[in-house]
C-alpha cells in the first residue's frame, strides 16, 4: 500500500504530492488542539464488497489517527444504498442483498460503525441538491473529472453531474448526523473529494493510494 | 392621415376566437423573429382547437420594461384567440439562474426575493394582458420533489458535452469567466416542465434559442411531440445605437413609468425603430406591413406619434390617454407652450447659479451629470421665438421663463 501526502493545501490547481509509506494525510493544516477521537467517514456503495480492498481503510484510518495526535478513531461506513438501486438499475431485493452483504462484513474488516443511506438521507428530491450546482463551474468539474472519464467524455451524460451532486448531499447529511470530523478515502476520487472541502463545512480529507 | 394608432388599439378588444389559422399564424408572425417551425404551427393550430402555449419567466427583477413585454404581447393574442396560456413563474429555476445571455453568471435567487420580484411583476404585465387569462405555475411545485429514478431517466438523455459545449458557454469559458454546473443542467429543466405541461407552443425571446432546442430534445425523448418555438426579438433600447433596451444602459422605457415618460422616449427613439415597435406592440397582419412601413418612411414624426400614443394607450385601453399625451407633447415641444404644471419651480437666492439650483433641485444624480447636460448645449431657456443656451455659472435672476433641462424636463426659478 502506498500512500500520499498532500504538501500544499492553497488551492485544488496548486495541490501536489509526493510519495509516502503507509500513511494516510489530511489535506487540512492540523487543527492546534487535535480531537480525541478521530470520527471518519468512508464511503461505499458500487460494487459487491471486495474484502482485501476495503481492509485497508480501517489501517489507514489509525495511521491517520497516529498523525492527528488523537487518542481513538471511529471509522463510519456510509454504504449508499440508494444511488446504485438508481444508477445500476438494481431492485430493491438486488440492492437489499447488498447492502445486507456489506453490513455483515465492514466490522469484521475494522469499520466500527455502519450507515445505511437510505436511513439516513430521508430527503431524495432534486430540490434538496440541485442548488450545490450554483456553486461548482463547469470548468472545475471538467478539470476534475479523472482521465479515464475524460477519453469517453462522447458517452457521458448529465448523469455525471447528477451522480456528482447526489454524493455531496448524501456527504452533508453524514458530516452533521455523524459528527464526522473527516473523510477517508481512495486517492483515485480525488477530484470529488477536493470539491467537497469547497462545497461543504470544514473537514479533513484523508487520501489513501490502493493502487 | 392614416391612424394606424387608432386602427390598432381598436383590435385589442376584439375577441379571435375561431380564427382562420391563416389568419391567426398571418397576425403571429409580425412578432416573431423565428419561428420552428411555421409548418408545424399551422398544424399545430389545426389539430388542436385549444392550444397549450407555454410562458416562462424567472422573476429575476422587481421592475420591467417594455422590453419584456415583447413577448407578453405575443401571448395576448394566442389568449384572444382562446388558446390555453400557461404562465410558468420559475421559482426553481431561478434558484439555478438562466444562463442566457449572460457573460457572467446570474446570481440565484433566494425564495423570498423570487416572491416579492413576482408580486412588482405580475402587477406590471397586468398592464398588458388579462391575467384571468393565464394558468400561473410556479415550477418548484414538480421541479422540486422530482426523484432521484425520475431526473435519473432525464439526465441519461443528455450529453455531457454538448451540454457544456454551448456557444454562449464556450465564449464564457474563453474569457475565464464562470458557468456553473447549475446552468448547464437549465435548459433540461425548462424541457420538464414542457413535458409535464404538455406544451405545444412555447414562447420566448430569441435569445432562449439554446434553451429552446433543449426543451424539444427533451419532449422528443419523453415520447412527445416536440414543441413549436416562437421566438420574438429583442427590443432595441431607445438611445438608436443598437444594444438592447436594458436597464444597465439607461435605454430602456420602464412599465412603470408615467405616460408622460413613456411617451416622450418612444418620442426619442430613431425612425429606423419605429417598424419594430408596431411590430412588437400592436397586432398588426403581414398584409398590412408594407403600407405600415411606407407610412414611416413618409411620415416619420407622425408614426411615431402615433406609436407613442398607442403604447401608452395599450396600457389603459382608452385611446383617449394616448391623445391627451400626444398633445400635451406637442403643446411643449412643437408649439412651445410650456404650462406651469408642466415645470418644477424651484426658489432660491438671485445670486445663485443656475448650476447649483439645479443640482439643489434633487432631480439630477449628481453634478457631473448637470455638467454634462451644459456641456452638450442641453439646458437652454424656451421661448415661442427660440431657445437660449445657457452656461452653468449664469445666475438665476438673469433667467427669463422657462427652462428646460435635457429633452424633457422643465424648470422655473423664483428668487427669494
Amino acid at each position: 500500500m502506498e500512500l500520499y501526502e498532500l504538501e500544499s493545501v492553497v488551492s485544488s490547481s496548486s495541490l501536489r504530492f509526493r510519495r509516502w509509506t503507509m500513511i494516510a494525510y489530511s489535506i487540512c493544516e492540523s487543527p492546534p488542539t487535535p480531537p480525541k477521537v478521530l470520527r471518519l467517514g468512508f464511503s461505499v456503495w458500487a460494487r459487491n464488497p471486495p474484502k482485501d480492498y476495503l481492509s485497508i481503510y480501517p489501517k489507514a484510518a489509525e495511521e491517520a489517527r497516529k498523525r492527528a495526535g488523537s487518542q481513538n478513531v471511529s471509522l463510519c461506513a456510509l454504504v449508499d444504498d440508494v444511488w446504485p438501486m438508481v444508477a445500476l438499475s438494481r431492485t430493491r431485493k438486488e440492492q437489499q442483498n447488498i447492502s445486507d452483504r456489506f453490513v455483515a462484513l465492514l466490522p469484521d474488516l475494522g469499520f466500527h460503525e455502519i450507515h445505511l443511506v437510505s436511513d439516513f438521507v430521508k430527503d431524495t428530491a432534486l430540490g434538496a441538491y440541485l442548488p450545490h450546482a450554483t456553486r461548482v463551474t463547469a470548468s472545475e468539474f471538467w478539470k476534475l473529472l479523472p482521465q479515464s472519464k475524460k477519453t469517453i467524455s462522447d458517452n457521458l451524460t448529465l448523469n455525471e453531474i447528477l451522480g456528482f451532486l447526489w454524493h455531496i448531499h448524501v456527504l452533508e447529511i453524514a458530516l452533521g448526523e455523524f459528527r464526522l470530523t473527516g473523510l477517508l478515502v481512495g486517492i483515485r476520487s480525488e477530484f470529488f473529494y477536493l470539491m467537497t472541502r469547497k462545497l461543504l463545512p470544514p473537514h479533513d480529507v484523508y487520501f489513501v493510494n490502493t493502487s | 392621415m392614416k391612424r394606424f394608432d387608432q386602427q390598432f388599439l381598436a383590435r385589442d378588444s376584439e375577441s379571435w376566437v375561431g380564427m382562420e389559422v391563416d389568419e391567426l399564424v398571418d397576425f403571429l408572425l409580425p412578432k416573431c423573429q423565428e419561428v420552428i417551425t411555421t409548418n408545424r404551427l399551422r398544424q399545430k393550430i389545426s389539430e388542436h382547437p385549444t392550444l397549450k402555449v407555454k410562458f416562462g419567466i424567472d422573476p429575476t427583477a422587481s421592475e420591467i420594461h417594455i422590453g419584456h413585454v415583447v413577448p407578453i404581447m405575443l401571448l395576448r393574442q394566442f389568449a384572444k384567440a382562446g388558446h390555453h396560456i400557461d404562465f410558468i413563474i420559475g421559482d426553481f429555476t431561478a434558484r439555478v439562474g438562466d444562463p442566457t445571455a449572460r457573460d457572467t453568471g446570474r446570481v440565484p435567487l433566494s425564495p423570498e426575493q423570487i416572491v416579492k420580484n413576482m408580486e412588482t411583476y405580475t402587477s406590471q404585465i397586468g398592464k398588458y394582458i388579462d391575467l384571468r387569462m393565464l394558468h400561473i405555475h410556479h415550477n418548484a411545485k414538480w421541479l422540486n420533489p422530482m426523484t432521484l429514478q425520475e431526473i435519473f431517466a432525464i439526465f441519461q438523455q443528455i450529453n455531457l458535452s454538448e451540454a457544456m459545449q454551448r456557444e454562449d458557454f464556450r465564449a464564457r469559458m474563453r474569457n475565464e469567466q464562470a458557468v456553473s454546473l447549475a446552468e448547464v443542467c437549465y435548459g433540461v429543466l425548462m424541457g420538464i416542465d414542457s413535458v409535464h405541461l404538455g406544451t405545444h407552443v412555447e414562447i420566448g425571446g430569441i435569445d432562449q434559442l439554446l434553451n429552446f432546442q433543449q426543451c424539444r430534445k427533451i419532449m422528443r425523448q419523453s415520447g412527445m411531440d416536440k414543441e413549436v418555438i416562437l421566438m420574438t426579438p429583442i427590443l432595441e433600447g431607445t438611445s438608436g445605437d443598437g444594444k438592447k433596451m436594458s436597464k444597465s444602459y439607461g435605454n430602456y422605457v420602464a412599465v412603470n413609468a408615467t405616460h408622460e415618460d413613456k411617451f416622450g422616449k418612444i418620442m426619442s427613439i430613431p425612425d429606423r425603430l419605429i417598424s419594430q415597435y408596431f411590430r412588437c406592440f400592436a397586432d398588426v397582419h403581414q398584409r398590412e406591413l408594407e403600407e405600415l412601413d411606407a407610412f414611416i418612411k413618409e411620415n416619420p414624426l407622425e408614426a411615431k406619434k402615433q406609436l407613442a400614443t398607442l403604447i401608452v394607450a395599450t396600457e389603459t385601453q382608452h385611446i383617449e390617454d394616448g391623445l391627451r399625451e400626444r398633445e400635451s407633447f406637442e403643446r411643449k415641444f412643437s408649439q412651445k407652450n410650456i404650462h406651469n404644471e408642466d415645470c418644477v419651480e424651484l426658489t432660491e437666492d438671485a445670486s445663485t447659479t443656475i448650476l447649483d439650483a439645479l443640482l439643489k433641485s434633487g432631480q439630477f444624480k449628481s453634478k457631473g451629470e448637470l455638467r454634462r447636460l451644459f456641456e452638450q448645449q442641453g439646458v437652454r431657456s424656451v421661448s415661442e421665438d427660440g431657445d437660449t443656451i445657457l452656461s452653468p455659472e449664469i445666475v438665476i435672476s438673469k433667467v427669463n421663463g422657462v427652462v428646460r433641462v435635457g429633452k424633457r424636463r422643465f424648470f422655473q426659478f423664483v428668487t427669494i
